[in-house]
């Protein structure tokens, strides 16, 4: 355990800064929303592609309460593809009725609700059991989604569902820009939670509980935090899912899709700011463009999971990290050298 | 398990042999679940590794089972290729989860991720190799039946009993009472300890991938002469293995030889006298509840559940 979590935290470079760096918070936003606007305004892609980026972002969006979860308090959850459902099935029952505001706002609040009676339940346990215990979470739910026909329609889902449209754009445009802008929104909300107490809190239970339960924090009430935001997020995703395929269906909130949005933040690296981005470009786009490997894909996917997990466990940061350590070994390198020769004393 | 309705024979017939034949079929169920759970159990108590890939391994070894039952051999050519295909699984992915551990520890995360990933591979080749249409195994015993009042149980299902006993008294006497049972105990209860006694961990983690997996093969082809086996069947037989290892305590295997069969009688019945959706539902209900009530399991062991 101290081990991993020494190998994460980087030990062989010094802090750069103690305190994270704030500027984050506006600047990661900033720049999601303006690669969404330059992606609609300049790059135009083909309709597929749209489709794809959008399913991209909605998933990047749907991850980032995931990577918190994962990332901050160590804690793994493979359920969550039941939020997706609660945010998806309240848009597909409540946009058409109430308005598109108090779909999205419900869907949001059922989620959050749920995940602070699950997390109150189920948080006090050790985060092994927690796993199996989200693991029969997620195939109960999957049982009511096949079974609650009044509010499901069960296998036959509910279809013919409406977007919000945003004047100018068409409908996967609209829902990619909409996308955008939530995923800044979380984006926003990640990285203040990061360098606020609370964050901060969260982030020492991961790398050592006992630890932090000696300073008064509470372990469980700070996991169910997490949890509560890892279920938000995902219900925000669900709802922009239903838009961009028009339809809600219980196969759209399967386990495989819980494990996809697990599998998300893990790629990109756990806690890391880009993760579900990053993460989700790999596992949501990267398939759609590695259709000549057919039905290997899957296995593919699938080998890279495992791999990521037992040998970079760090994810995309990881490689990130090599290489900007390697970057600057070479240039301190390189600087002595022509410092020796010049004959200056280093 | 659909046979519970297609056996279910109507006429004159007194409730309560009803019910002794409902908890007859749940308990070759339960056989069942304690087997998957069993192999579950083995990883854990061996290695300190969840393995959410142990419904795939399961049918591994009944898909192949069913390939060479089907090509015309016989129903112990089959058992012996199942054990002897996920044996090498076992073998494969001992040694990929050994690798990282010559380093350091494993976090939580990523043996969930890890294993999952397992999980996704294994049924999509599996899928991919063996088609996604349901095979069956002709059970040995397909023409015995158990007359219970005017209904007649399959022998099978006492098979998978059996099954199941000797299997856990095979582990209990490997865990208790051999040299190699005492390492793999130790490497569970700390690696670092362990390795510091002198324990070839890498070594240890293979043998109980391996014996896992073999346990969960010949699982696998016991259940696929009841229950028609896809490459998704997977899920279901992981969660339900997993219950019946939580219901009786994850480092207990004699609660998973009882927490099995529990689960499957509470399926059965909850299948014959109220309906489907009920049935799909006990599993994780009641792997819901093991973890709310009573975390340790019904058999508490000294394994702790708790932190907070």
């Amino acid at each position: 355990m101290t081990a991993t979590a020494l190998s994460l935290v980087d030990s062989a470079r010094p802090a750069r800064a103690v305190i994270p760096a704030r500027h984050w918070r506006w600047t990661q936003p900033a720049l999601v929303i303006v690669a969404g606007v330059l992606m609609l305004g300049v790059v135009r892609p083909a309709v597929f592609d749209l489709r794809v980026f959008t399913l991209v972002v909605i998933y990047a969006l749907a991850a980032v309460g995931l990577n918190v979860l994962v990332g901050f308090t160590g804690v793994v959850s493979i359920a969550n593809a039941m939020f997706l459902a609660v945010g998806g099935y309240a848009w597909a029952r409540l946009a058409d009725a109430y308005g598109p505001g108090i779909a999205l706002v419900s869907g949001l609040v059922i989620a959050v609700v749920l995940a602070l009676v699950l997390g109150l339940l189920l948080l006090r346990l050790e985060a092994y059991y927690f796993a199996v215990a989200t693991l029969a979470v997620g195939s109960f739910a999957t049982v009511v989604m096949r079974n609650w026909t009044s509010v499901t329609n069960s296998d036959a889902g509910i279809i013919g569902l409406g977007y919000l449209p945003v004047p100018g754009l068409t409908a996967v445009q609209s829902v990619f820009f909409l996308g955008i802008i939530l995923l800044a929104f979380a984006l926003y909300f990640q990285e203040t939670l990061r360098t606020s107490s609370v964050g901060l809190a969260l982030l020492s239970t991961r790398f050592d509980a006992p630890g932090s339960q000696a300073l008064g924090i509470g372990i469980a009430q700070s996991r169910i935090i997490a949890f509560a935001f890892s279920a938000a997020t995902a219900a925000l995703g669900g709802a922009l899912m239903v838009q961009l395929t028009g339809g809600a269906f219980p196969d759209q909130f399967s386990i495989t899709h819980s494990i996809s949005l697990l599998v998300i933040p893990i790629i990109g690296g756990r806690g890391w700011r880009w993760a579900t981005i990053v993460g989700a470009l790999v596992v949501i786009a990267l398939p759609e463009y590695f259709r000549f490997l057919d039905e290997y894909r899957l296995v593919a996917y699938g080998v890279l999971v495992t791999l990521v997990a037992l040998f970079v466990p760090g994810g995309a940061r990881q490689l990130v990290t090599w290489m900007d350590t390697a970057w600057r070994r070479g240039v301190s390198h390189l600087r002595r050298k022509t410092t020796s020769t010049s004959g200056a004393p280093a | 398990m659909e046979q519970v309705r297609e056996r279910r024979v109507h006429g004159d017939h007194g409730q309560v042999t009803e019910l002794a034949y409902f908890v007859v079929i749940g308990l070759g169920i339960g056989a069942v679940y304690a087997l998957s759970g069993l192999g579950i159990v083995t990883l854990f108590t061996g290695s300190g590794l969840l393995n959410f890939a142990q419904g795939d391994l399961m049918v591994l070894g009944a898909l192949t089972a069913a390939g060479v039952a089907g090509s015309g051999h016989g129903y112990v050519a089959a058992l012996g290729a199942a054990i002897a295909v996920t044996g090498i699984a076992g073998l494969l992915l001992g040694g990929l989860f050994a690798l990282p551990l010559r380093q350091r520890g494993f976090d939580i995360d990523v043996v969930v991720i890890g294993t999952l990933g397992v999980a996704i591979t294994m049924t999509n080749l599996l899928g991919i190799w063996f088609g996604r249409e349901p095979e069956r195994i002709e059970s040995p015993v397909a023409s015995a039946t158990i007359p219970i009042g005017n209904f007649f149980a399959p022998m099978h299902y006492a098979l998978m009993l059996v099954g199941a006993v000797v299997v856990f008294f095979g582990m209990r006497l490997l865990m208790r009472r051999t040299d190699l049972g005492l390492q793999l105990r130790a490497v569970a209860a700390g690696v670092s300890a362990a390795r510091d006694s002198g324990v070839r961990i890498v070594r240890m983690l293979i043998v109980s991938w391996l014996i896992a997996a073999v346990v969960g093969g010949a699982a696998g082809v016991l259940v696929a002469s009841v229950v028609p086996v896809v490459p998704e069947s997977a899920t279901m037989l992981g969660v339900n293995g997993f219950s019946a290892a939580i219901l009786g305590g994850l480092a207990n295997p004699f609660g998973v030889l009882i927490g099995g069969p529990i689960l499957g009688v509470t399926e059965s019945l909850s299948g014959a006298y109220l309906n489907e959706t009920v049935r799909q539902a006990v599993a994780p209900v009641v792997l819901l509840a093991t973890l709310l009530l009573r975390p340790r399991g019904l058999f508490a062991s000294r394994a702790k559940a708790r932190t907070v």
